[in-house]
């Protein structure tokens, strides 16, 4: 059955959260330890406290990108936590596991895959190199390949499926350094950035760790939580962080219990624009090709001689060449434009002015004009070609 | 004492020749897929096999990148690449992908580079991937040099950093923006950079009113005063951005970095080679930072206002593709006037040509090359086939000659 794994509004109201139906876990960050963590220690206790009182599993959030020196800083702050309040920990840094590892082998460990590992066998040799219970699958993976891999994934899988989609994120102060704020502020500062290309309007979110960008639109899938079920799914995140809980916990509770008049209340409290991502597809998987012209020929053919750099009408062409050629070879030229063109060599010359029987070594080249031929024409050992062509230029084409 | 290499981008063949000839120590480079820049021309697997040869023939080093975050399909695909890199004898590939990693090593006996992209940052990281069998660390642009020595000693695993060039603000693969507002894969090749965006930042959403800028654009990385620091904590391998950038760039970034290590190799004695510092402002750049190799990146690494600090003083000119005793016979990429000052790059300094009497191939004398026109100057005794040229920048030429009138 599909759980819920939430990360809850502030100021958290435990009593509607707690009805939220089939909640399995609260996702709990200290801000020292969690991206967007809200909580000191004092108040990570008492919600970790909360939350246990009303059944709920407890995750330990640690997800920041760690130095050395701010694992060693968790690793001090872990030693002060009543560690019996945390059922679980969740990282996203390699080493971070690796630390809580070697320091709580016993502790559940859950796994942010966030973005990329996008293929089957990079996803299950994370699983197998740090056994987490739990990996949360990238946003940009399409319910589909969960459909196809879950059963061979050695894990439970987790995907978002409501919340901010976190684009951007570095340790640096974006907001501060706009602003003219002092560098080092403690308090998490929220803002918009919009685009002067497009007006697209991104919140930004600026705090210790440094600044996070995310999406225009917030993705939601409350729609699709039994298409995701059926995919196999094991967990579906909700991130409720961004938004007033006293407007979106009742009407989302009502419609994950079934009351699909509530949806308009629960997208009313949400952004003003909504996306389901990668849901469907991704289509971001074709890598684009650059737009080489089709009508040259591969410039690693065997029989290429070189290329022409230069013409000048009745007078040469110069030839960049990387094999020798010689007087009375036919070169089978082939133009930008796409005509084939078989060209006798007549004469040779340097740069210098000097005749030549034989153009070697490969260099630079002068040969008698050709008509139709351009500077990027590709040159080839006509001989190889065996199409018994004429000399001269091609018809032209269209 | 130790000695970092210098790797250099190469986004096609004759750059990976460029970049080797002006001082790298190892290039890097992609073949048409798998790596992150798409748009590059990138290599076919005979350039592949021919810029390993030179470079091995000069004792000098290859590595592919094959850093993309790859779909199962492309995945698929990469097998047979692989068993194609290792005929071409690269001496290592970059990865950032675990399931690409663990592909290379199941299908391959090339040595694994992690890549940046992994956004490795501290030591039990790296000890976590030197089990998955890579030998070398490209640590995050986070990282500082202190911190990068103290990866190495506790990991026991070679780092690269990058010193020179373009950055991402975000954690490098950790960014997915033009994946959602243009539909490409940032992390396959696709990025659009956003970042390089005009902003205005507000407190409600799409405000109009509230300060704007560049403010996700960092500055470009220059770490060219911070040889010395590299070889005293042993960084393995001193990385330069940029496989899309010019010949020019690949030259002048290896030939400046090379004389920067081997001055600090030689204790720094004054006066250095030349100005290290001027030479990389002779490039089109945005203002330079240090970005976190000597302290975190504070406001100042944010190209907010998107210009350049300094102005670049020269602009690739073409390169040499013969010369004689008494011809040098060039390729121009941009146009050039008889008489304008043209230099000569070579590994020890830049030299003036004289391009008073400029001729063209017919041997004529002529007032104005055009670009991708040979142009033939008179000859030079330290011209060599390949060699770069460069011209000053004419808005440069003409204020200084108002200047000087």
């Amino acid at each position: 059955m599909l759980k819920l794994s939430v990360t809850p509004s502030l100021p958290v109201d435990w009593g509607r959260l707690a009805q939220l139906p089939n909640l399995g876990e609260a996702l709990l960050g200290h801000r020292r330890l969690a991206r967007l963590g809200p909580f000191d220690d004092d108040a990570l206790a008492a919600a970790a406290r909360a939350a246990k009182n009303r059944g709920l599993r407890v995750v330990l959030v640690w997800d920041v990108l760690a130095g050395d020196a701010d694992i060693a800083e968790g690793g001090a702050l872990l030693r002060r936590f009543d560690l019996a309040l945390f059922d679980a920990v969740r990282v996203q840094d390699p080493g971070v596991a690796r630390y809580v590892r070697d320091h709580y082998p016993d502790w559940p460990l859950q796994l942010i895959l966030e973005t990329g590992s996008h293929n089957l066998a990079g996803v299950r040799a994370w699983i197998r190199c740090l056994q987490p219970e739990r990996v949360a699958l990238s946003n940009e993976l399409p319910l589909d390949w969960i459909r196809r891999h879950r059963g061979v994934l050695e894990a439970q899988v987790e995907v978002q499926a409501l919340g901010r989609l976190l684009l951007f994120y570095t340790p640096r102060k974006l907001i501060g350094t706009a602003e003219d704020e002092p560098a080092e502020t403690r308090r998490a500062i929220h803002r918009f950035i919009t685009s002067a290309e497009d007006r697209k309007s991104f919140p930004l979110v600026e705090n210790r760790h440094g600044s996070f960008m995310f999406y225009e639109k917030d993705l939601y899938l409350l729609p699709f939580l039994g298409e995701i079920a059926e995919a196999g799914v094991d967990f579906a995140r909700l991130d409720l962080s961004p938004y007033d809980g006293a407007r979106l916990l009742p009407p989302l509770n009502a419609y994950l219990g079934g009351d699909e008049s509530a949806q308009p209340a629960v997208k009313d409290a949400l952004s003003p624009k909504l996306t389901r991502g990668f849901f469907k597809s991704n289509r971001t998987d074709k890598q684009f090709a650059k737009l080489h012209n089709p009508r040259l020929r591969r410039r690693d053919a065997p029989s290429r001689l070189g290329s022409v750099l230069e013409t000048r009408k009745r007078q040469y062409l110069a030839l960049l060449t990387e094999k020798p050629f010689a007087v009375g070879d036919v070169l089978a030229l082939n133009t930008p434009e796409g005509r084939d063109i078989r060209h006798l060599i007549a004469w040779i010359r340097t740069a210098a002015g000097e005749r030549r029987t034989k153009a070697d070594p490969p260099g630079l080249w002068l040969v008698n004009p050709a008509p139709g031929v351009s500077s990027g024409t590709q040159v080839f050992t006509a001989d190889e070609q065996g199409d018994g062509r004429q000399l001269g230029p091609s018809p032209k084409k269209g | 004492m130790f000695r970092p290499e210098i790797l250099a981008p190469a986004g096609n063949l004759f750059k990976l020749k460029t970049a080797l000839r002006y001082g790298a120590d190892a290039v890097y480079i992609a073949g048409r897929k798998f790596g992150l820049r798409s748009a590059a021309d990138n290599f076919t697997l005979p350039e592949i096999i021919a810029g390993c040869r030179f470079a091995h023939e000069r004792g000098a080093k290859v590595y592919a990148t094959l850093n993309g975050f790859l779909f199962d399909e492309e995945l698929a695909e990469l097998p047979a690449f692989l068993l194609d890199l290792e005929r071409a004898d690269v001496d290592a590939v970059i990865v950032s992908d675990l399931g690409v990693l663990e592909t290379v090593r199941e299908r391959s006996g090339v040595p694994i580079h992690l890549s940046t992209q992994a956004s490795a940052l501290n030591s039990r990281a790296a000890g976590f991937w030197k089990d998955r069998g890579v030998t070398r660390i490209v640590l995050a642009r986070e990282a500082s040099i202190a911190e990068a020595a103290a990866i190495k000693r506790t990991a026991g695993v070679e780092v690269e950093m990058f010193i020179h060039g373009a950055m991402c603000t975000a954690f490098s693969g950790n960014c997915v923006i033009s994946n959602y507002t243009a539909g490409r894969d940032s992390n396959r090749g696709g990025c659009v950079q956003s970042c390089r965006f005009n902003y205005t930042l507000s407190r409600e959403r799409g405000g109009e009113t509230g300060p704007e800028g560049r403010f996700l654009s960092s500055k470009d990385l220059q770490a060219a005063r911070h040889l010395s620091s590299f070889i005293d904590a042993e960084i393995d391998s001193l990385k330069i951005e940029g496989r899309m950038k010019s010949p020019l760039y690949a030259a002048n970034t290896a030939r400046v970095y090379a004389a920067a290590r081997d001055w600090a190799l030689a204790g720094c004695p004054e006066p250095p080679p030349f100005d290290f510092e001027r030479e990389l402002n002779a490039m089109s750049h945005r203002g330079y930072t240090t970005g976190n190799l000597v302290g975190k990146a504070d406001g100042g690494s944010i190209d907010r206002d998107g210009g350049e600090a300094v102005a670049p003083s020269h602009e690739w000119l073409g390169h040499v593709l013969e010369a004689g005793p008494n011809h040098i016979a060039a390729l121009l990429k941009n146009p050039l006037h008889a008489g304008e000052p043209v230099e000569l790059i070579t590994r020890q300094g830049a030299v003036r040509l004289d391009s008073s009497r400029l001729r063209d191939l017919s041997g004529s004398s002529i007032d104005k090359a055009q670009p991708n026109q040979v142009a033939l100057f008179a000859g030079h005794p330290l011209a060599e086939k390949d060699l770069l040229l460069r011209m000053q920048k004419r808005v440069e030429t003409q204020r200084h000659a108002v200047l000087a009138g």
